[in-house]
């Protein structure tokens, strides 16, 4: 994790550094996709305050499924908009407004 | 002349290819004419072994063949219209389905709207079952992934697959080297969880094709609803084809709702059941998936309503009407000593004449009533009966069913501990409730709350409530904020133990007023109040309301 003129100022970021908790410096793939929710300006999955408990996400959902649906974070869970269900939240321009309109990911049997 | 030679060599080249070819292809069970060889083969062709490439290399959940095929429909353009996929799964369970032992395993995740507090970290007991959990649980269900049996090769290739469709679960899984840690693990998958065994082999030996036609004798019970009984009557749907059924379904619950519901039904690999069920004025579309035990003849698994806004579902057995004489059911579960209690066994070719009798002689049988079906039992279990399951045996009839006997009530439990509810999320996403109930308690021979030998006793009419919880906050003060607004927003009126998200402030609009905007999620404690005489007894569960389920499960 540790890079080159990155250096943590924080306790949360000086825990990142450490390589027995992340290791990422050994990934040699996708370098290119930005690495965690924080660099998109979305709080992340550490900062969820009810990680012990399955309701609630980092982010209100209006804001946390537009997230997930865009850049894929979380494609078991939320309609992914990359790979799978596109155009999946078109109806819906602001979340916050429009989350009545969000439709179905279609299943077939 | 050498153009001979040459054309002689050419069609003698051609007549080997095709023979080599032949002989080469003739390992798949598939026929050409199907729906595999001629829909998927697009893509999966035959391989040098005579398998359909990949397809031949997997077992899997009929299920998760259906997520296979919508994928593959989705993202890769499989070109199978609607009325295929049925068919294609059908085709495909029949020689790459799971065996009777292994669906068991993984049946809840195909059954279950809480399958996931089946999951948590705290249950993963093997380094196995932890290593699954840390790779592959964040996002999946750890029921999906023992839905599959795969080659080492297709292991691997579903790692790949990962990379390749889902490339931001690297960085999304940034505790640990993702890439490196599921490659690992696909080969300690391989073995687990391997695409064949002596054990397979024998079972697919074995398999042979089942008549479900003919009334089937129903036992079940509805959490909130309680006991019912009653038939099914399935016949051949020779239009729809080979396995198919319509089915009439008639059941009488002991609260006096009548029920009679009709449908179709689809048998995968000689042993799986799925059926749906059309709406009535009591019930919504209905869904069902059940396994066969082709030498009892009998039926067993669980049907839900599609929409989940009262939580309906049920757990069933049913047993054909030439099964061997058999008691498969029994309600109430448990009988008070000191007095005479009236309890059904259902069953299926009973003796006119039947004989009860029980492990401990201390309790005594009188059969009031008796038919091919039911037996109605006066139970009296004498004051020095001893606390706890006794067998019960019928003669001229198998019967491994056991009745609790207790001799007072020592307190109430509500179950779940830890019921989910889906908040409201439009049209396509409706609320999803929780059917709570409180059993009552009865603490076992070291009069012990707590302990191994506590007996759960039948379903009580209990008051309930909902309460700001106390438990998660206790150590918190941040938390307690949480549940303090928490109970402000889920609050909703209980009725028999149901729960159901009032969708005008449960919902995913943003609240204003909450930390962070937040919308109608929580967790908040759900009470149960039971007064017998003078005594109350009084326990809680926990509730948590979620945001909807955006990829719908798999059942």
């Amino acid at each position: 994790m540790k890079r080159n003129g990155l250096k943590g100022v924080n306790r949360r970021a000086k825990r990142l550094e450490e390589r027995e908790v992340f290791g990422m410096e050994q990934i040699d793939v996708i370098w290119d996709q930005p690495v965690g929710c924080t660099s998109i300006f979305d709080t992340g999955w550490e900062t969820n305050p009810r990680a012990a408990t399955p309701m609630g996400n980092c982010a209100p959902s209006a804001r946390d499924l537009g997230s997930c649906a865009g850049p894929c974070w979380w494609p078991a869970q939320t309609p992914d908009s990359m790979t799978n269900f596109y155009g999946y939240q078109d109806q819906c321009i602001a979340m916050e407004r429009d989350w009545r309109n969000l439709n179905y990911a279609i299943k077939v049997k | 002349m050498r153009g001979w030679k040459v054309c002689g060599l050419a069609f003698f080249g051609v007549l080997a290819f095709l023979l080599v070819d032949t002989v080469a292809h003739a390992k798949t069970p598939f026929v050409e004419g199907g729906v595999v060889r001629q829909k998927c083969s697009v893509c999966h062709r035959l391989d040098q072994q005579g398998r359909v490439e990949v397809i031949e290399e997997t077992r899997k959940t009929p299920g998760e063949w259906f997520n296979v095929i919508s994928r593959m429909r989705r993202i890769n353009g499989a070109p199978l219209g609607d009325s295929e996929v049925k068919p294609a799964v059908k085709e495909l369970c029949e020689f790459l389905i799971f065996t009777p032992a292994e669906m068991q395993k993984s049946f809840y995740y195909a059954t279950e709207e809480n399958s996931q507090f089946r999951e948590r970290s705290s249950l993963m007991k093997t380094d196995l079952d932890k290593r699954i959990f840390q790779t592959c649980v964040r996002c999946h269900a750890y029921g999906k992934i023992i839905s599959h049996r795969k080659t080492e090769a297709q292991w691997v290739e579903n790692m790949n697959m990962h990379l390749g469709y889902y490339p931001t679960a690297v960085p999304q899984m940034r505790e640990m080297d993702w890439p490196k840690e599921a490659m690992d693990l696909a080969k300690i998958l391989a073995k687990e969880f391997p695409m064949d065994t002596p054990e397979v082999q024998a079972w697919y030996a074995s398999k042979k094709p089942q008549d479900l036609a003919g009334k089937w004798k129903i036992a079940g019970y509805q959490p909130g609803a309680g006991y019912y009984e009653g038939t099914y009557t399935f016949k051949a749907n020779a239009k729809a084809g080979k396995d198919e059924y319509l089915i009439e379904r008639e059941v009488q619950f002991q609260n006096g709702l009548a029920l009679k519901q009709v449908g179709e039904g689809t048998l995968y690999g000689t042993y799986h059941l799925r059926y749906n069920l059309q709406p009535t004025a009591f019930s919504g579309l209905v869904e069902g998936a059940f396994n066969l035990d082709a030498a009892a003849k009998g039926f067993t698994g669980r049907w839900w309503a599609v929409v989940q806004d009262n939580n309906a579902y049920g757990n069933e057995a049913f047993y054909k009407s030439d099964a061997p004489a058999k008691v498969f059911a029994v309600f109430p579960q448990s009988v008070k000593s000191g007095a005479a209690q009236t309890v059904s066994m259902i069953g299926v070719n009973l003796p006119a004449a039947a004989a009860i009798t029980f492990g401990d002689a201390n309790v005594k049988a009188t059969v009031k009533k008796a038919d091919a079906n039911k037996l109605v039992v006066e139970v009296t279990a004498a004051a020095g009966a001893a606390i706890g399951p006794t067998a019960i045996q019928v003669k001229g009839a198998a019967c491994s069913e056991s009745l609790i006997v207790y001799n007072k009530l020592d307190g109430i439990t509500v179950l779940p501990r830890m019921g989910r509810s889906y908040m409201y999320g439009g049209a396509a996403y409706p609320p999803q409730g929780v059917q709570f109930v409180a059993r009552g308690v009865n603490f076992g021979k070291d009069g012990k709350a707590g302990t191994a030998d506590d007996l759960m006793l039948e379903p009580l009419a209990a008051q309930w409530a909902c309460e700001q919880d106390k438990v998660w906050a206790a150590d918190n003060a941040d938390r307690a904020t949480f549940a303090a607004e928490d109970i402000k927003v889920l609050a909703a009126p209980i009725d028999n133990g149901l729960y159901t998200p009032p969708p005008d402030k449960v919902n995913m609009a943003p609240n204003e007023w909450r930390i962070q905007r937040r919308e109608g999620v929580g967790l908040i404690a759900i009470s149960a109040t039971f007064k017998e005489g003078a005594q109350e007894f009084k326990d809680s569960a926990l509730l948590g309301v979620s945001p909807p389920d955006y990829v719908t499960h798999i059942k």
